[in-house]
């Protein structure tokens, strides 16, 4: 569904991504993993078309989404929920639900309020209040709800338990499983490999701009020596 | 006297009225966008001039309503996608500069199209008679019945930003642009919307306030300034803020006019009441933006989850195109210039056309000024849109004297600079509170304040300004009244101040200003107190400014609230710009080029300000670090001046309190 063709990109002068080969098929949760500073983000930046590409074409559903505009890259199926959340602080819980709500892929069953709520069900008696006064997990919990509200064929996380309290974290990984048991295809980023290891089919590790390795969660777990090599864990 | 009061008070609220609908679009354009527009004004023109005429045509007040809302909204929106939408990602300065070029070509083009006479708005019929809200005092319907009509559509415009969807994105955009656009919102459309919307409300504003003013081309740079003033005193993004701070300031404006007289007359002695006190009430508002910015710089309403504004960083690294093209004819071009400034009275005499040399004492004149503000503008990055300000102090300060007998200009111009200094001194400890666009508006709307309180001198002529009696004596030394020594005089003054210049931009001091354009909080990281540098920037120029101030009001044999007026601000700003910024041949090579095409354009035709505005938007976006940028070193090679190291200036000379 989303594949990456040898992608390079660039911030200014500086490289950062070299010829990045990805592809995530229909249904699927594939994991993106790597230390600090290894170009996952800037990967999802490219994806989303904030990040110019210097090489390379990124393809969705056939057709070719890099050089689009990010807007333009959203409606045709894609959904960030974004490091550090970015809710919009000057808008309640429901606007920042219903602001970007869309159904462009005309899904059969679209996510709605009631369902948002049903998944992250803290969030309900916070409808009226201003996100700006939320707590980041409950801001965690709205940026991806939000994401869902546009009804993606692929939904992209990046870093959504990062600086969360271990209670919280539960409570999104419980979602996540939830959200992929609707057979939501998803793009995780994320440190967790236990968790990750139980809920994608498969992992890309990236180290300096670069894949270095691919391949099944059974894999992953199993050889040690690829977390001290390039996970420092 | 209570009735009076009453009606006094609702006059204000009906000003009032028509500066929300101003600033609304303003704060909108200001908070989503980040954009300066100052062509806003020109829209409340249009909304009257369009509604007017389609008025007085259909014979319809309702219809003509309706299409100066929509005419304006539609104008908007081709304003948006033609010019106003390529300025979002530059700096301050080229909103500024393209909104001011924008402004002139409105302005002139209405001129064109209805003629330079006021246009006659009728109020309707229905409207036409009084109501007694309280008995015993008539109040004119029209008037009720536009402070009914504001409250309606800022009813409305608080409905669609608070309760719809598009509402939503609106503030969705303006906290957080890029996050909007990734999911899925075609930011752009916003903001075109938001930019027609500002427009139409103008646009009605404009009509709805055309019966009870005076409709010409122009008619809205006043109004503009008005609402820039609300703006900060609202806090800038905020509807709301803009709201409470333009009902304050229409009240205040008009209670001040009426009653400060009375009030002062109590302290005063009449007379002194009568000289004050109407210069004092067209400063109050002012003088109230000015309190409100230094105990709350945000303003009294600051826009909730709006990101702070900041000026969008000129990268130093992209040279402008065509820069270093003539690197090689640097030399030939300047002393050409040198060579042509020196040798012009002879020339003159040559041509038997003494009229050059007072062409070229304005331009040395002006070329002093925009060297002066240069320091300012172009070396510490600070965009001031008001230094004309000082040219209109240095001058008054001459005229005044001079009226009162002392004719010496030892005496006059020295103080003259003196004056202009303390006044910078006073006003730029207030200005440098803030920055970015509230300093581009705080700068302008010091000046507007020095303008209406010189228009209201009466004594020394007021609106229409005085006559020099005599120009300034130097003891025999100089005399003015000779074309040509007053011409070398200048010559000489403005060669010190290049030298000068050039000196400072390469002294510790200069280096200083130099960081601080570049990067301000990195400056202040390794030790430097900004604010005090910035302080003696403004005040160094401003001093300088008023010498030029001085002459020009020598040149003239005149003095008048006009030497401050924002155009000419404005006219300083686009001589260093196209010049050539933190240059010091800049300055001149720009005011020869703009005095020169003005005088040029004014010959060929009388709307040349049109020709004029098109050429400055050009330049925005064609002609980036302007003529001078042709003649520099080519990009890259900019030569790091050696440090001449004394230990006076090893240290910083101001450094943050501890």
């Amino acid at each position: 569904m989303l594949e990456l063709r040898q992608v390079g990109a660039a911030y200014g002068s500086s490289r950062v991504l070299f010829g990045i080969d990805i592809a995530i098929a229909e249904g699927e949760v594939v994991a993106l993993l790597g230390r600090n500073g290894m170009g996952k983000t800037t990967t999802v930046n490219a994806i989303m078309g904030l990040v110019p590409l210097t090489q390379g074409d990124i393809r969705f559903s056939g057709e070719r989404i890099s050089g689009l505009p990010p807007y333009k890259v959203a409606r045709s199926g894609l959904a960030l929920v974004p490091e550090g959340r970015q809710v919009f602080p000057n808008l309640s819980v429901e606007e920042n639900l219903v602001a970007t709500a869309a159904n462009h892929g005309r899904a059969a069953a679209p996510w709605t309020l009631g369902s948002v709520y049903d998944l992250f069900p803290a969030l309900t008696p916070l409808a009226r209040r201003s996100a700006g006064l939320l707590s980041g997990g409950e801001q965690q919990m709205l940026a991806i709800g939000r994401a869902l509200m546009t009804n993606p064929r692929l939904l992209i996380l990046d870093e959504a338990t990062e600086g969360l309290a271990p209670r919280i974290r539960r409570e999104i990984w419980t979602a996540l499983e939830r959200i992929r048991g609707r057979g939501q295809s998803v793009l995780v980023i994320d440190k967790n490999i236990r968790m990750l290891g139980r809920i994608a089919d498969r992992h890309y590790i990236l180290e300096k701009g670069r894949i270095v390795w691919s391949g099944a969660s059974d894999r992953l777990l199993s050889d040690d020596s690829l977390r001290t090599r390039f996970l420092g864990a | 006297m209570h009735l009076l009061f009453v009606e006094q008070i609702l006059n204000g609220l009906q000003l009032g009225i028509i500066l929300f609908l101003m600033a609304a679009g303003l704060t909108l354009t200001f908070g989503i966008m980040n954009l300066v527009n100052l062509a806003h004004g020109s829209l409340f023109m249009l909304g009257a001039y369009l509604g007017v005429t389609f008025q007085l045509l259909t014979g319809s007040f309702v219809l003509g309503f309706g299409f100066a809302g929509v005419a304006t909204f539609l104008i908007g929106l081709v304003m948006e996608r033609l010019v106003i939408r390529h300025l979002y990602a530059r700096s301050h300065l080229d909103q500024v500069m393209c909104t001011v070029g924008l402004v002139y070509v409105f302005n002139e083009a209405t001129r064109m199209v209805f003629g330079p006479e006021p246009l006659h708005a009728p109020v309707p019929a229905l409207l036409s008679g009084t109501v007694e809200l309280i008995p015993g005092a008539p109040y004119p319907a029209y008037r009720l019945a536009m402070i009914v009509a504001g409250l309606a559509i800022g009813g409305l415009l608080y409905g669609l930003i608070a309760k719809t969807r598009t509402g939503m994105l609106i503030r969705a955009g303006a906290s957080n642009r890029v996050m909007t656009s990734v999911l899925g919102v075609n930011i752009g459309t916003i903001y075109a919307v938001v930019f027609g919307l500002g427009a139409a409300l103008a646009g009605f504003a404009g009509f709805i306030a055309a019966p009870i003013l005076t409709v010409y081309p122009g008619m809205g740079d006043n109004v503009l300034i008005l609402a820039l003033v609300v703006l900060v005193v609202g806090g800038m993004g905020s509807v709301k803020g803009a709201f409470v701070a333009a009902l304050l300031v229409g009240v205040i404006d008009t209670i001040g006019r009426a009653y400060l007289k009375d009030v002062m007359g109590l302290m005063l002695s009449p007379v002194a009441a009568n000289t004050v006190a109407p210069a004092l009430a067209s400063m109050l508002i002012y003088i109230l933006m000015a309190v409100v910015l230094f105990f709350r710089p945000e303003g009294l309403v600051p826009a909730a989850g709006m990101r702070r504004p900041e000026a969008p960083s000129e990268s130093s690294s992209d040279a402008p195109p065509g820069a270093g093209l003539l690197a090689r004819w640097r030399v030939p071009a300047l002393g050409l210039l040198g060579g042509g400034l020196l040798l012009l009275p002879l020339v003159a005499g040559l041509a038997d056309s003494p009229f050059w040399v007072d062409v070229g004492l304005r331009v040395v004149i002006f070329a002093i000024a925009a060297l002066s503000l240069d320091l300012i503008l172009g070396r510490t990055g600070l965009v001031s849109f008001g230094h004309a300000l000082y040219l209109g102090v240095g001058a008054y300060v001459v005229g005044i004297l001079a009226d009162k007998g002392i004719e010496s200009g030892f005496v006059q111009w020295p103080l003259a600079m003196a004056v202009s200094a303390a006044l910078a001194a006073a006003l730029s400890v207030v200005a440098l509170r803030t920055s970015g666009t509230f300093f581009i508006m705080i700068t302008l709307a010091f000046a507007q304040m020095m303008f209406y309180g010189a228009s209201s001198l009466y004594d020394y002529g007021g609106d229409d300004g005085m006559h020099l009696p005599v120009r300034s004596t130097f003891g025999g030394l100089v005399d003015l009244y000779d074309a040509t020594q007053f011409y070398y005089l200048a010559l000489a003054l403005l060669v010190l101040l290049a030298g000068l210049n050039i000196r400072l931009a390469r002294s510790r001091f200069g280096l200083v200003l130099r960081g601080i354009r570049v990067n301000e909080s990195r400056m202040q990281a390794v030790g430097f107190s900004t604010f005090h540098y910035k302080l003696v920037a403004c005040v160094v120029a401003a001093a300088v400014c008023g010498l030029a101030g001085a002459m020009l009001a020598n040149a003239a044999e005149f003095v008048g609230p006009q030497f401050m007026d924002w155009t000419r601000s404005a006219e300083l700003m686009i001589m260093v710009v196209a010049g050539g910024l933190a240059t010091p041949f800049g300055p001149i090579v720009g005011a020869l080029a703009y005095l020169g095409l003005e005088k040029y354009l004014s010959d060929l035709t009388i709307h040349w300000r049109l020709a004029f505005g098109v050429l400055l938007i050009l330049l925005v976006f064609v002609g980036r670090g302007g003529l001078g940028a042709l003649f520099a070193p080519a990009p890259g090679g900019e030569a790091v001046p050696a440090h001449k190291g004394s230990f006076r200036w090893a240290r910083p000379f101001f450094r943050p309190r501890a």
